[in-house]
């Protein structure tokens, strides 16, 4: 013990001479509060048991004190949580016309006033604070559906494993895309298999001639397509697509919504040659899932990474909105800024066929049926 | 009693709810109408004695009123079916209608043509399948949709949702090599390079001895440079130990021992080897060159004579076989 002493002291000491060292320099008050720091230190040295025996003193005070107060606290919470302060009897005194306004605007205010109390008295608490309610969306109260798919599903799996866009996934063919419209298509139609051209590489545009879509598709077969679009118009404006897979996959009708053309755009970015990524979001039920597929399957395997094209299909309430951009990497891959390049559009699905087109004949998957299906709003398919 | 000119000044100057008014002619919306347009010859109700071709279901019908019958609104028409053949229909017309006006007569010929032209169109129509079916499209229901499109839209957060997806990506490294700030290839660039300073700094320590050594490979073949070497790593072992505790010193001597030993086997030789194959080499060369400059004359001369040796000796093998 004797030479450890002799060392501390020494320390201090040298500590001590340094301090004054620092006070001779410029700054007082570091130098006091280190002088003071010194001190503290050296009591610790000398009674190091009392001081514990007072801090754990201290600590039992406190959490005897959070026993106390936590349920106090608990109930404030949930008081601040249900009920609002203001009725529309404190506003009698305006005149009617106003009531309803000025009502509106104490709520509102009131409100903002709960959720700051509230976040005092979380921040009080501190790890026993009550968990934060989860916001109530038509997403998170999503009706249950049994179809839908687990990332680990055997059967799933092995369905897919064997159905009719295998061959592309097991890269057995190569993804070539034929684009054709409704016989006598107007301009609009035209510009719009022009920008979908531009999206889709290895795609070719064909002008439709009045030819039968079943004569189509067996002249696509034979030129080994893989995939067919055809746009459809109404009052000289695309509203739909039949997006029939080749040479048996299933065909599908999507509704056009709310299409942009590029030059319409705010700020847009001229298209490359590189193959695009893509992205598919939220395709969750085994519909989704086949959808999803079938998306996929119109754009070339490996993309190239350098060209920084990426193609979305974005699924949200069944609506699949249609966007192309072009990204960049920024603050060293904390960011991804995008550059909008193509049309941007929504589709909605309206039926799912099996085989190739045939609209009388035809087995259809899934039909969207209005007034049996769209029960509630809660209710999706994809 | 009927007074056809009566009803027609009525009709035509009054009030007649089959009137269709339109620019260039005036129209008649009466089913019962050889022309369909509004005039006194052709106005099946101020007509008494009147005709017409009309279709039902792809079979047409010629329809006959005359004066004697008018008081007879349940059996006014006559209705004969005509053949499905346009010649013998066209002759039935001509055979029923004998006596009656030419106006008549030829406006029913000419109506049945018509009609045949019609129902001709429509089978082929129907036979090549390209007939679109029309389908309504509910106002309100459209509404509603894009409203719920809108929201939607607003829900998906779709640039945040792309963003996050790319990045997800590049975290993932699907990327591979086009980007330089992945975290990770960044953190094992680091490490990377951190081995090779300590390496050359090994380098740099041992350079002075290599270059002792490098003075006496002149003379002969390497074993003298690797005692030196070993030497030398008993020399600069302790000056890197200086920097740590006292206490340590003995254990990392010890160990150290075998470490250098390893670092012999491994790292250092990987390093040291380039000089020494130099000077190898250089020692080497020297007398390789000095040798091939003989040699390559003799190879030449050689060459020329081996070849030969083979075609001779090939045929032999071949005879053998």
């Amino acid at each position: 013990m004797a030479p450890k002493k002799s060392k501390k002291s020494k320390q201090e000491d040298s500590m001590i001479d340094f301090v004054e060292e620092e006070v001779s320099g410029d700054v007082d008050e570091e130098g006091f509060e280190e002088a003071e720091d010194i001190v503290v230190d050296s009591e610790e040295d000398e009674p190091p048991k009392k001081k514990k025996k007072v801090i754990k003193k201290e600590v039992k005070q406190e959490l005897e004190l959070t026993d106390e107060k936590l349920q106090e606290l608990l109930e404030k919470y949930e008081a601040s949580k249900s009920t609002a302060t203001k009725t529309k009897d404190d506003f009698k005194h305006l005149p009617k016309s106003q009531r309803g306004k000025a009502l509106k605007r104490a709520l509102r205010k009131d409100k903002r006033a709960r959720q700051e109390e509230r976040t005092k008295i979380r921040d009080e608490l501190g790890e026993s604070a009550p968990q934060k309610e989860v916001p109530k969306t038509i997403e998170s109260m999503r009706e249950y559906d049994a179809t839908m798919v687990d990332e680990q599903d055997d059967e799933v799996e092995h369905d897919e494993a064997n159905d009719e866009f295998a061959p592309y996934f097991n890269r057995e063919t190569t993804p070539k895309v034929m684009i054709t419209m409704t016989p006598k298509a107007k301009i609009t139609t035209f510009k719009f298999c022009f920008e979908l051209q531009k999206c889709i590489p290895n795609s070719e545009m064909f002008t439709r001639k009045n030819v039968l879509l079943k004569t189509i598709i067996e002249q696509a077969k034979e030129r080994e397509f893989t995939d067919l679009l055809v746009v459809h118009e109404d009052r000289k404006k695309p509203n739909g697509i039949i997006f029939c897979h080749l040479p048996e996959g299933p065909t599908a009708y999507f509704k056009i919504n709310s299409l942009t053309f590029t030059q319409d755009l705010k700020k847009f970015g001229e298209s490359t040659a590189h193959f695009p990524e893509v992205i598919l979001n939220n395709f969750n039920t085994r519909l989704g899932h086949n959808i999803a597929r079938m998306l996929a399957c119109l754009f070339p395997h490996d993309p190239k990474f350098t060209g920084r094209r990426v193609v979305t299909f974005h699924n949200q309430r069944d609506y699949i909105f249609f966007r192309h951009h072009r990204y960049e990497f920024k603050k060293e891959g904390t960011k991804a800024a995008l550059l909008e390049l193509g049309p941007r559009f929504t589709l909605r699905l309206k039926w799912l066929q099996k085989g190739t087109f045939d609209a009388k004949w035809g087995e259809f998957e899934w039909v969207l049926k209005r007034h049996e299906m769209e029960t509630s709003r809660r209710r999706f398919f994809l | 009693m009927q007074c056809d000119d009566v009803t027609w000044n009525i009709l035509h100057k009054g009030q007649c709810s089959y009137k269709a008014w339109s620019k260039p002619k005036m129209f008649c919306r009466n089913e019962m109408n050889l022309t369909g347009l509004c005039n006194r010859a052709s106005c099946p109700l101020a007509n008494s004695q009147y005709a017409t071709v009309r279709e039902e279901n792809g079979v047409c019908y010629l329809y006959a009123k005359v004066v004697e019958r008018s008081h007879y609104p349940r059996r006014l028409w006559e209705k004969t079916k005509l053949s499905k053949d346009m010649n013998k229909a066209l002759e039935q017309i001509s055979d029923q209608l004998i006596h009656w006006s030419e106006y008549v007569r030829h406006k029913c010929k000419a109506r049945l043509i018509r009609i045949h032209q019609y129902l001709i169109r429509m089978r082929k129509m129907a036979v090549r399948g390209n007939q679109k079916k029309l389908i309504p499209i509910g106002r309100k229901v459209e509404r509603r949709e894009k409203r719920r499109e809108e929201k939607a839209l607003v829900a998906a957060k779709l640039d945040h949702a792309i963003e996050k997806e790319l990045l997800a990506r590049l975290k993932q490294g699907t990327y591979g090599d086009v980007y330089n700030f992945r975290q990770e290839a960044f953190e094992q660039m680091l490490e990377n390079t951190e081995k090779e300073l300590e390496i050359e700094q090994e380098v740099e320590q041992d350079d002075p001895d290599t270059g002792e050594t490098q003075f006496v490979a002149d003379f002969d073949s390497s074993d003298d440079e690797e005692d030196m070497e070993d030497g030398g790593d008993g020399h600069w072992s302790p000056e890197e130990t200086d920097s740590e505790n006292e206490e340590t010193w003995q254990q990392q001597e010890e160990e150290s021992d075998g470490d250098d030993d390893g670092e012999d086997g491994g790292e250092p030789m990987e390093v040291d080897e380039p000089p020494k194959k130099k000077s190898k080499k250089e020692v080497k060369k020297k007398t390789v060159k000095k040798a091939a400059d003989g040699k390559k004359k003799k190879l030449k001369k050689r060459a020329h004579v081996e070849i030969e040796y083979e075609e001779e000796v090939e045929p032999r093998q071949r005879v053998k076989a």
